[in-house]
């Protein structure tokens, strides 16, 4: 068998399509207004945009699609905005952009994106990365390059796309939410596409799982620096973030000190003698940072310590630090976590 | 009634090490496992099928002759069926051409109700998978996501996670489902049933011959990849300022490095 | 010469790994505190297959054989050496015994249910005045209407207390002694055995040692296990294939000592270093790194030589000696550079060194197994030596 075209068909790159222009955002409205994911994509949009001299274009879907809605877009950067009630079907959306040849094509990583994304791509058999947390140009090729983390974010996949469209999905807060400018001017077009039967999304209660402290992603720890009464904070600090991250796996702990006070029950100690933990994050208060609680803590993958002491061995392993009184900075950040 | 479950072997996240001044991740003494995820769709699937013995399901792979391995490892697991997709050219396939050639192995397999894989693949990081099988083989839906997954009657139903919620949704079969990680821990497979995976069952190998596949039709591989490894952890940064200017300035850091 | 263990059994140690890590370590020390055998944890490992490991499936095992019994023990042995004793005790003798010698119809009747974990066994041999000596045991089976009536004491017996089974060498024939006048039987706990002192232990307390009392315990003849009046070569055959995975855990502890060792090596600060940079220290690391390798290889061999029908008793008795020594000194070196810490009855370094002791004193003890290997070497070039 003859495999030498095969050999090219793999190794070669694929020349810049005729027609395939501009940036394409696809942003859905599940309910009456603009999702911050949407906009931030948009935002990033723009920005991409004028590096390659195109419009912004944004798709606006969802049974809460609006005029009003697509006009907001154009404050936020999109040079024009289409939009349509409801959830389009598979194959309307492939006559759609193959009709509007987008050359970057964008989502944001969220409910609708996440599905239609891939699905596009297969139709079209086009580039697609998922997970992005950054975008750039490559001006010589006029490709799009994406940074997806893997690995639990040990390293990063740097790919640049090849063929057009060129489709991205973007992970929510990678990008700020740009400004509104009212001044912005753009067209603004009702578009008329299949629409599908989309069942609503009703929220449910997340499901109860008892988290170990091995399994946490975030981790409020306390240690002899507080007092006994201070022990109040860590909770109160636990629950604020569990209240801003509803969907991560919250756990108190506390340091052998806090245990022989008694502040804390055995089975929540974090020390060579009690647990091995490996959170995303670990805040440790008041706590000396001996290492023996290092031991345990060391796979942790971003460590913050608050601690009055500067002189404390902590501040040594912790990625950040404050220095300051627990029960003055606590209070701060559940401030401005609630805010 | 037949579920197949994609399964996907890669380097043991906890066995690899990043080199920085080579800008790349060494391999060497890697482990290669089951891809965690995957590894939950499997232990889903084999609970429905202890719910019900009629249910058949159908472990499915492709690449390397290596990826053997975990095939053996999902029979011993309690699957019925064993099939690898291996030959020079489907092992080159990548996201577009991957999803079709699976498809067209899971058509040949005829009355698959349900094709369940992972969530993610730990090694690059996207879910794509289960959207683009759903396209290939007819425009299925697709739960995503899915924590909780049943099947009820012609129905699967479970809880799709998406933007930080759960929404309860039922989809008519035959449909994907990617299946979200759960807390507790997954099965055990029986001693004996390691041994038979071995030196008893076996693991179909499936070239694209048997599959009927012209490979010079795939469609080629849409990007190219490189790595990029982050800078080494920098510990001992102070966060200067008052409680309140420091607690602002650590959470707007923390959300950078997206932390939280 | 690839000596690579094939790939199933590679699934099967991380199998083993992950139940011993998922169930056995969470309550491993709770289980050694108030000297209780840890039930639950049991039940999930037998469900998946850990208490027949070597036996072959035709009798409820995994066919794993000597290999993959190896492989188990020394699993086990890292994270809970009490959890080794128990199924050290239950596959390794009290089964082992049905397996070398029972026939077909009583390993159905027996050994099936305790390869499935449905039953736990023990391995009834020392009485109060027969340990080493194990030819002066005075148990006695006295043949009554078809039946044998076993009288006597046992000690020291492990998993006494919960077993279902026991494994129980009885004198026959007076007169005839160890050769040709005792006879191996399996006894049911329902045919009347009862416990009498469970010993309060320093070391293994999660598992269970009793006395095992058999007062006019009436047993079948079908019940005797091999030959009648053979039962002493049916339990040193037994005995044999244990030694080896003594070592065999022996192998699991020392590793498991030697990575606390490097770990506080590498926290732990003196003089602003590592405790590492102290030389003392990198010359223990490597004296125990030599003698686990050394160890690894010997028991791993003389598995192989056990699954593939050679000669492998001489190698076993190396595997226990030197095995048992090499555990304790690994425990010992990590007490030494643990300093206080090792001492913290919240710290898993104090259990493992309270539970290494056992392994010099079980299963015959050291001295014994150096007369024995002197003996046979010595044999060969014509000297004999008494027992």
């Amino acid at each position: 068998m003859d495999l030498s075209f095969l050999e090219q068909l793999l190794g070669s790159t694929v020349e810049e399509e005729e027609g395939y222009r501009n940036i394409w955002v696809v942003a859905i409205a599940w309910e009456p207004h603009l999702r911050a994911c949407d906009l931030q994509v948009v935002g990033k949009a723009r920005n991409l945009a004028d590096s390659l001299g195109a419009y912004v274009n944004v798709l606006l879907v969802g049974d809460n699609a609006s005029e009003d809605l697509a006009r907001e877009l154009i404050a936020y950067g999109a040079d024009a905005a289409f939009w349509g009630a409801g959830y389009p079907t598979g194959h309307s959306l492939l006559d759609f952009f193959n009709q509007h040849k987008p050359e970057i094509l964008l989502f944001a990583d969220a409910a609708g994106g996440r599905k239609m994304a891939p699905r596009l791509a297969q139709r079209l058999k086009c580039a697609l990365v998922t997970h992005a947390t950054d975008l750039s140009i490559n001006a010589e090729e006029r490709s799009l390059v994406v940074a997806v983390p893997i690995y639990h974010g040990a390293a990063y996949r740097v790919v640049e796309c090849r063929t057009n469209p060129q489709i991205a999905t973007v992970q929510q807060g990678v990008f700020p939410t740009p400004e509104y400018d009212s001044w912005r001017s753009g067209d603004v077009e009702q578009v008329e596409l299949e629409w599908k039967p989309e069942p609503p999304l009703t929220p449910v209660e997340p499901p109860a799982y008892y988290i170990p402290l091995e399994k946490a992603d975030i981790i409020i720890a306390g240690g002899r620096g507080l007092s006994g009464a201070g022990w109040q904070l860590i909770e109160e600090l636990a629950a604020a973030v569990a209240r801003r991250l509803p969907h991560k796996a919250i756990a108190v702990a506390g340091s052998r000190g806090a245990v022989d006070e008694g502040w804390i029950g055995p089975e929540h100690m974090v020390d060579l003698v009690g647990r091995t933990v490996a959170p995303a994050l670990y805040v440790a208060c008041g706590i000396r940072g001996t290492f023996q609680h290092f031991g345990a803590t060391e796979k942790a993958r971003c460590i913050v310590a608050i601690n009055h002491n500067p002189d404390a061995p902590i501040f040594k392993h912790a990625d950040y630090g404050i220095v300051g009184e627990v029960e003055e900075v606590i209070p701060a950040l559940i401030e401005v976590l609630e805010s | 009634m037949r579920i197949v479950v994609c399964i996907k072997q890669i380097l043991d996240p906890e066995t690899i090490k990043v080199s920085r001044s080579q800008q790349t991740i060494d391999d060497r003494g890697a482990r290669k496992i089951m891809n965690p995820p995957d590894r939950w769709a499997l232990d889903a699937a084999l609970r429905f099928k202890e719910a019900d013995p009629s249910i058949e399901v159908i472990a499915l792979s492709l690449g390397e002759p290596d990826v053997e391995d975990i095939l053996r490892e999902a029979l011993a697991l309690g699957c019925d069926r064993a099939i690898l997709l291996s030959d020079a050219y489907v092992v080159k396939a990548r996201t577009a051409g991957l999803a079709q050639i699976i498809a067209t192995a899971i058509k040949r397999l005829r009355n698959v109700q349900l094709v369940m894989t992972g969530h993610m693949a730990l090694d690059t990081g996207s879910g794509t998978l289960g959207p683009r099988l759903a396209i290939e083989l007819g425009d299925w839906p697709v739960l995503m996501d899915v924590d909780q997954l049943r099947l009820e009657g012609n129905y699967a139903t479970g809880l799709q996670h998406a933007d930080e919620k759960y929404y309860h949704s039922s989809y008519p079969l035959p449909a994907v489902a990617t299946v979200l990680q759960t807390p507790a821990h997954p099965r055990y497979a029986h001693g004996a049933d390691i041994i038979n995976a071995y030196r008893v069952r076996n693991v179909e190998v499936w070239s694209s011959l048997a599959l009927g596949i012209d490979p010079t039709a795939l469609p080629a591989p849409t990007t190219g990849r490189q790595l990029r490894i982050p800078p080494a952890r920098q510990m001992g940064f102070i966060v200067e300022g008052t409680p309140q200017e420091a607690a602002q300035t650590l959470i707007a850091m923390l959300r950078a490095r997206r932390v939280i | 010469m690839d000596l690579t263990l094939p790939k199933e059994y590679d699934l099967l140690r991380r199998m083993i790994r992950d139940v011993m890590e998922n169930e056995f370590a969470p309550v491993a020390e709770e289980a050694d505190e108030k000297a209780e055998v840890p039930f639950d944890a049991i039940k999930v490992a037998a469900k998946a297959g850990l208490f027949g490991i070597p036996f072959p499936q035709e009798y409820g095992g995994s066919g794993a054989g000597e290999t993959g019994y190896v492989i188990l023990m020394e699993e086990i042995s890292r994270v809970d050496s009490a959890m080794a004793t128990v199924v050290g005790a239950h596959i390794g003798i009290a089964a082992m015994a049905l397996y070398v010698d029972g026939s077909h119809a009583l390993k159905e009747k027996y050994l099936t249910p305790l390869a499935q974990g449905t039953k736990i066994g023990a391995f009834c041999l020392t009485e109060p005045a027969a340990g080493s000596d194990a030819a002066a045991i005075k148990t006695r089976a006295i043949r009554s209407n078809g039946n044998w009536v076993i009288n006597g004491t046992k000690i020291y017996i492990s998993n006494g207390p919960f077993a279902d089974l026991f494994s129980v060498l009885a004198v026959t024939d007076p007169a005839l002694g160890a050769r040709g006048g005792v006879t191996a039987f399996v006894v049911e706990k329902e045919m009347g055995t009862k416990i009498g002192v469970v010993e309060k232990k320093l070391g293994i307390r999660a598992s269970a040692t009793s006395e095992v009392i058999f007062d006019e315990v009436e047993v079948p003849t079908a019940n005797i296990i091999g030959q009648e009046g053979l039962g002493f070569v049916t339990f040193m055959k037994t005995l044999d294939l244990g030694r080896v995975t003594v070592g065999a855990a022996s192998l699991g502890g020392a590793q498991k000592a030697l990575e606390m060792i490097i770990d506080y090596a590498r926290l732990a600060e003196k003089y602003g270093m590592p405790l590492a940079h102290q030389q003392q220290v990198q010359f223990m690391i490597a004296d125990l790194y030599c003698d686990i390798e050394m160890l690894r290889g010997q028991v791993y061999r003389t598995a192989w030589m056990v699954d593939n029908h050679r000669p492998f008793a001489r190698e076993a008795y190396v595997c226990k000696l030197r095995g048992s020594e090499i555990a304790s000194k690994a425990v010992s070196y990590a007490m030494e550079i643990h300093g206080v810490l090792g001492l913290s009855r919240d710290y898993p370094l104090e259990r493992a060194f309270r539970d290494a002791r056992i392994a010099e004193i079980f299963e015959g003890t050291n001295e014994i197994q150096r007369i024995i290997i002197a003996r046979d070497l010595l044999k060969e070039v014509g000297v004999f030596i008494e027992p």
